[in-house]
């Protein structure tokens, strides 16, 4: 292999076959059959209102009948503008494509419309990567084939239903013949996305392009069709590119990869060689974001980066002494210490209060001036009603848990940070009580402050039990979740996991009671509520918050960012306008976004950074518990290590409890202390993350881990040893 | 589909008895004596206060409103002084000014009306979702800047100027049309369309401009969609995406909206109305308010709600059967 970490320049882009010297572009005399397809030197710009951006600078590879090429990097990266400009997408759109692109000997940049339009789904096709908006949602998905076919071959209308179930049931829908009739939304996502594929065949194309196709599928789905892909490879002879941010998902499906970052081609090479030693950073940034079920962290750079940058501002902590170290703190989180930066210098000391009897006398107001907070410390606190607080529960279960935190705790500062953050609540309770400090601390760092280790023992923070929901009437009623019970501890992480329609998301929502249960309790640190009328409920929403799958539709668009981060704040009505600001500035900054985008709007950020601006609102009015849905399913793998990094460590930070849920078992498996699997509205296993991966009880489970079922078990399998195989590459790199 | 039909009716019902209600209430409280303009300015007070008595005005406004609502169930016989007149189970009242049935009066006008809204809507919804789509396909080009600016100029134009300028031109100058007059179209087809030419296209010109800039943008948003992308992508030609796969979807909006436009063209061409000459309701609604003859105004503005309540019921069953996802609830 010769010339892997093309950069820059035309020659050494052109990612040539692994055995050949290099092959000219128009005289394929190489071994092996001719290319099928043929790119060099690929640039697209796209104009912008800023200019021409490009998306693609350089970008050069062949595939011959049979190979299967895998294009990677993360989104902006232009492997999907890459894979578009082979079946000349880019016409009329206003891109500037320029270089050479030749599929089956058609000139695409040049060629003319109709043979454009026979080149397109005739000899190469494409899969899309959402299934359900790529189908139209007014035809039945057998005629949207058919369609497809009387566009290239001239067949009366019932051959090419025909041809339309044939190539439904090549891709494995049951009963073809009969949902050939179905529309889109009557399929579920995996067999929507067969239905793509199916398409895609019809035609009996020579490459198929693939663009992100399991993105939008749970792990066992995602299984099925990269085997299916590869079934259809070996069945059909057809070239497969196949594009992709998830190097997990290139390893068992191509043969060769080239990686592209920031349109650039910066690796290439077999598979094999290139996941075995990776060459370039940016590639082992990509590897080693792949989650993993081995339960380790991934150690990605980008978030390394990240938190070095976060506390960028104002970043010092500033050590309060001796008195700010918590004994709870200490008592739970091994020795745990608890720095409050920002207000201490400039606040009064000695507005403390002794025991008990300040619990009416404010404590006087202090500004902190990192973080301009006007602490309108609520009182001073005792010792007892500082365990009072339920992040001290786990420590300390005989100091009076009547005492509700809200008359506790200061009203407002930063240090009432909710949840089990027992090392800074307790460190800033602490110095109140000695006289030290009274009110904001702009920001609390909890150094080995382990939340698992608070969970352990005591009363959960939240229980449910025998939880069920029921939608639809009549004898369509059908139970979504159907009797489940566990409880979540101050400060651990529970994971959910399971497929779509298990029931999750569901379980989810009714936990923060943003859905009732139809029967059940959900107990918050003892009081029902699910039984709460909404006006009752009011005071604890701020204490259950919750983070959303679809980072880009679950924020309002015509606000900005600050102002969705401002909003439960307001809502609140405590504190004044500037301290809110200040606080989102801070949250902000927490969750690595630069203060200054107070005023951006959404469509202006990555999906990270708008998971990012999402969890920033969930914290903001310092929940005790965090029920996360699917956050990171939308994300590149990148960057959804990133966003996972960021959720462990504000946990391990503000000792907030999140319940994870997610059908990305290893996902999952990273950031859970306890995992709960579920299927059908049932948790049909559940244990700690060690034992539930390790040793797997229930043969759901067990399947979902194989994530491979298939009906042939001598074929089952190979393929498992197979991905096992990978699997160990991926684990030696 | 049925309890749809139920719940439909039962909101229509509710709409329609706030609307009356809420009018008589605004005229009672407006200043005036509908008797003394019942009688006429020569009526002596005792002739006033007859009239008083016989149109129920010195009941207070609760009784008069229930006494109107039962009529529409059962009906009512007014004395005439000679006789008794009797008003079949719709009755909407008498006109204080005539005493004509307001029923018959609506039944009078309601023609001329019907004739001006539909004739306009089928020539708006012709025009309109021609240029519209026209300028989305073609778009960047001459024609489709033309088509812009032309439809700028409609929306911005009011009914009165652009039928003023027709009147002008075709009938006072070119002279190919005549001044219209209303011909029924029970008494002469071609007299009734030739007539309704000039109001159809004042009132079409207008509404095409706005339908054209729908369907564009429409259009454009459902070309923009990824099912488009992907036939688009399987070689499927232009023609037949935009024929099968947009137009369906683009078109969703433009229902929804000309159903409502048709509702409120059955009221909302007055001036129109007053401008060509077409003797219908719109009409009679501002000369009744003028004369204050609450019964009138209330029949009339009655039938408007109703028309814009049927044809909002028409618009969700359209939607419903355009895109199947619809559930009717």
């Amino acid at each position: 292999m010769s010339g892997t970490e093309a950069t820059s320049g035309t020659d050494s882009t052109t990612v040539e076959d692994m055995t050949a010297a290099p092959i000219s572009p128009a005289l394929p005399t190489g071994p092996g059959p001719a290319p099928l397809a043929e790119v060099a030197d690929l640039r697209i710009d796209f104009p912008t209102d800023g200019g021409t951006v490009r998306a693609v600078d350089g970008v050069g590879f062949t595939l011959r009948p049979g190979e299967a090429l895998g294009l990677v990097g993360e989104s902006g990266s232009g492997k999907s503008a890459t894979a578009y400009a082979l079946l000349g997408m880019h016409r009329g759109t206003g891109a500037r494509v320029t270089g050479t692109v030749r599929v089956a000997g058609t000139d695409v940049l040049t060629a003319r419309e109709e043979e454009l339009r026979r080149l397109r789904g005739g000899t190469a096709a494409i899969v899309f990567q959402d299934p359900l908006s790529s189908l139209d949602p007014y035809y039945a998905v057998g005629d949207q084939i058919a369609e497809v076919y009387r566009a290239h071959h001239k067949a009366s209308r019932s051959a090419a239903r025909g041809r339309a179930v044939e190539v439904l049931d090549r891709v494995g829908i049951p009963s073809a013949a009969k949902r050939a009739r179905l529309r889109p939304h009557e399929f579920s996502g995996g067999m929507r996305q067969r239905a793509l594929i199916a398409m895609a065949l019809a035609c009996q194309p020579q490459l198929l392009i693939a663009d992100e196709p399991t993105t939008a599928l749970d792990v066992t789905v995602q299984a099925q069709i990269l085997d299916l892909l590869h079934e259809l490879r070996e069945a059909e002879g057809l070239a497969l590119l196949l594009v992709t941010h998830d190097l997990g998902v290139t390893a068992a499906s191509v043969d060769r990869l080239l990686v592209l970052q920031h349109g650039l081609p910066v690796e290439s090479g077999p598979m094999a060689e290139l996941l075995g030693s990776p060459r370039h950073p940016y590639t082992r940034a990509l590897l080693s974001a792949v989650p993993r079920l081995d339960g380790e962290g991934p150690a990605v750079k980008p978030v390394q980066e990240l938190a070095e940058e976060a506390p960028a501002k104002g970043a010092e902590p500033e050590a309060l002494g001796e008195g700010a170290v918590s004994e709870g703190a200490e008592a739970e989180a091994d020795g745990g210490r608890a720095v409050s930066e920002g207000a201490a210098a400039e606040l009064p000391s000695g507005e403390g209060a002794s025991e008990g009897a300040a619990a009416e006398v404010p404590a006087g107001e202090a500004a902190s001036e990192d973080a301009e907070v006007e602490a309108r410390a609520g009182g001073a606190l005792s010792e007892e009603a500082a365990a009072g607080v339920p992040a001290g529960e786990g420590a300390s279960e005989d100091a009076a848990p009547e005492v509700p935190a809200e008359e506790a705790v200061p009203e407002y500062a930063a240090t009432e940070v909710p949840a089990a953050e027992a090392a800074s609540e307790g460190a800033s309770v602490e110095a109140l009580g000695e006289g030290a400090v009274s009110g904001a601390v702009g920001r609390t760092l909890a150094n080995g402050a382990s939340g698992a280790g608070a969970a352990s023992g005591g009363e959960p923070l939240l229980e449910a039990v025998g939880l069920r929901k029921e939608f639809g009437r009549g004898r369509e009623r059908f139970a979504a979740v159907d009797g489940v019970s566990l409880t979540v501890a101050a400060g651990e992480t529970l994971g959910v996991v399971g497929e779509s329609g298990s029931g999750k998301t569901t379980l989810g929502r009714m936990l923060v009671r943003l859905l009732d249960p139809t029967a059940g309790a959900v107990r918050y640190r003892g009081r029902d509520i699910a039984a709460l009328r909404e006006r009752q409920l009011r005071p604890l929403r701020r204490e259950l918050q919750m983070v959303f799958q679809d980072p880009v539709s679950s924020l309002n668009p015509r606000r900005s960012i600050g102002e969705s981060i401002a909003d439960p704040l307001r809502a609140e009505g405590r504190l004044t306008e500037r301290e809110i600001t200040t606080r989102v500035g801070d949250l902000l900054e927490r969750v690595g976004l630069d203060p200054a985008w107070y005023h951006r709007y959404p469509h202006e950020f990555s999906g990270g950074q708008r998971q990012r601006v999402g969890i920033a609102r969930a914290l903001a009015p310092q929940p005790r518990l965090i029920v996360c849905d699917e956050p990171v399913s939308a994300l590149d793998v990148t960057t959804q290590a990133q966003v996972v990094a960021l959720l462990g460590e504000l946990k391990r930070e503000f000792g907030v409890a999140l319940v994870f849920v997610a059908h990305d078992l290893a996902v999952v498996r990273q950031v859970s202390d306890r995992v709960a699997v579920m299927r059908s509205g049932r948790v049909v296993e559940e244990g700690t993350a060690e034992d539930v991966y390790g040793n797997p009880q229930d043969p759901y489970t067990k399947g979902l881990l194989a994530a491979v079922p298939v009906p042939d078990p001598t074929e089952a399998a190979a393929r498992r040893t197979a991905r096992k195989a990978v699997a160990a590459q991926l684990g030696v790199s | 589909m049925i309890r749809f039909a139920g719940r439909r009716l039962l909101q229509a019902a509710v709409v329609l008895l706030v609307l009356a209600a809420v009018l008589y209430a605004t005229f009672y409280l407006a200043p005036g004596n509908a008797a003394q303009l019942a009688c006429g300015p020569r009526c002596s007070v005792a002739q006033v206060h007859q009239i008083r008595v016989q149109m129920r005005l010195d009941d207070p406004v609760y009784a008069q409103f229930w006494h109107f609502v039962q009529g529409i169930f059962t009906g009512h016989d007014y004395s005439t002084g000679t006789g008794t007149l009797h008003c079949p189970a719709p009755c909407l009242g008498q006109s204080y000014r005539t005493g004509d049935l307001v029923t018959h009066i609506i039944a009078e006008k309601l023609p001329a009306t019907a004739s001006l809204a539909l004739g306009a809507m089928v020539l708006w919804l012709v025009l309109g979702i021609g240029t519209g789509l026209l300028s989305a396909l073609r778009r960047g080009s001459i024609v489709e800047r033309l088509l812009t600016g032309f439809t700028l100029i409609g929306i911005a134009t009011p009914v009165f100027i652009t039928g003023i300028l027709l009147l002008l031109v075709f009938c006072a100058w070119l002279r190919w049309l005549p001044y219209p007059t209303y011909v029924p179209l029970t008494s002469d087809p071609q007299q009734w369309a030739w007539n309704l030419l000039l109001p159809w296209v004042a009132l079409a010109l207008v509404e095409a401009a706005k339908y054209a800039r729908l369907t564009r943008s429409s259009m454009l948003e459902t070309l923009a969609e990824d099912h488009i992308r992907t036939f688009r992508a399987y070689g499927v030609g232009e023609g037949a995406l935009v024929r099968r796969h947009a137009l369906r979807g683009a078109l969703s909006p433009v229902i929804a909206l000309s159903a409502l436009d048709l509702g409120t063209m059955f009221g909302g061409a007055l001036l129109t109305e007053t401008l060509f000459g077409v003797p219908g309701l719109g009409q009679q609604l501002v000369q009744s308010v003028q004369l204050k003859d609450l019964p009138v105004v209330v029949g009339i503005v009655l039938v408007m709600g109703l028309a814009v309540v049927v044809a909002n019921a028409v618009a969700d069953v359209l939607y419903a059967l355009a895109d199947r996802r619809v559930v009717l609830r």
